[in-house]
């Protein structure tokens, strides 16, 4: 119960505008189109991380395909679908508790069709998207 | 995933498939590949029927990929993965080596019995038994 009240409080926290932390992209029409981005968390002076807490926002209309977001660091992965397009609700709140150091972060649709999506991306100091918000940087691979 | 040489030619891509199976649930199945900040994705979009979803390549050549199984929605699901290293790019070519092993599901993956590639029977949520066929080239 703990936890899931550190995550609603976390979910609360990125709502409220940590903007600094969301990246806008798109994928092209192919149905394989994915874009692929290395998410590093580290100390930066909050906390060592414990986690990266991920969430996508498909912002395309709603007869575009779905837009997911899976998450990797070691043998840790976690994903996440936006079950909506073009809805103001984004995908459910996941987690990677991967520590500190680099994590592969992929944005994936379900089919054929353009789509943009909103990436929220947050490093913090306690597992499963709990404790303070620490250091976050992103770098984008591949994009489709 | 490793693509290796096993004699057949030097491996340039990774052919990636899959096919949801029974239950017949509302999630739909996923498979990501990734090397090397090079990705691609692939998505059975309809649960139970006989087709799988389109077949996808990434031009990784040789070494490690990572293979990610996802779905859309809570339920559990079944699935098969079919995975083939191959000589040429965009899955193009002979069948070259290929092997696979399992992390986050929990269960590791059976050793593949000594023929060519490669499908996996799985289940997404349960996570549990895993069990291996092949496929003849």
């Amino acid at each position: 119960m703990r936890g899931v009240f550190a995550l609603a409080v976390a979910a609360v926290v990125l709502a409220g505008g940590a903007s600094a932390h969301t990246q806008l992209g798109s994928l092209g029409a192919a149905a394989s189109a994915t874009d692929s981005y290395q998410v590093t968390c580290s100390d930066d002076g909050s906390g060592p991380p414990k986690t990266l807490l991920l969430q996508v926002q498909d912002t395309t209309s709603a007869s575009a395909p779905l837009v997911g977001v899976e998450g990797h660091r070691a043998s840790q992965n976690s994903n996440s679908v936006d079950a909506t397009s073009g809805d103001s609700n984004p995908s459910p709140l996941v987690y990677v508790n991967g520590g500190s150091g680099v994590f592969d972060v992929l944005v994936y649709k379900t089919g054929a069709g353009a789509d943009s999506y909103t990436l929220t991306y947050h490093c913090y100091t306690g597992v499963n998207g709990t404790g303070i918000h620490t250091g976050t940087a992103i770098v984008r691979g591949q994009n489709q | 995933m490793t693509c290796s040489d096993d004699g057949s030619g030097a491996p340039a891509s990774l052919a990636v498939q899959l096919r949801q199976q029974s239950p017949v649930a509302a999630p739909i199945v996923s498979v990501q590949v990734l090397k090397g900040g090079l990705a691609t994705n692939t998505t059975d979009p309809v649960n139970g029927d006989a087709n799988a979803s389109p077949l996808v390549a990434l031009n990784g050549s040789s070494g490690s990929y990572n293979v990610f199984v996802d779905k859309s929605d809570a339920g559990t699901e079944s699935y098969e993965l079919m995975v083939q290293c191959k000589t040429g790019s965009n899955g193009s070519g002979a069948d070259t080596g290929t092997a696979i092993s399992g992390t986050s599901t929990g269960t590791p993956i059976p050793a593949l019995p000594p023929s060519v590639v490669a499908g996996l029977v799985a289940s997404l949520l349960a996570l549990a038994g895993f069990s291996a066929w092949r496929r003849s080239p």
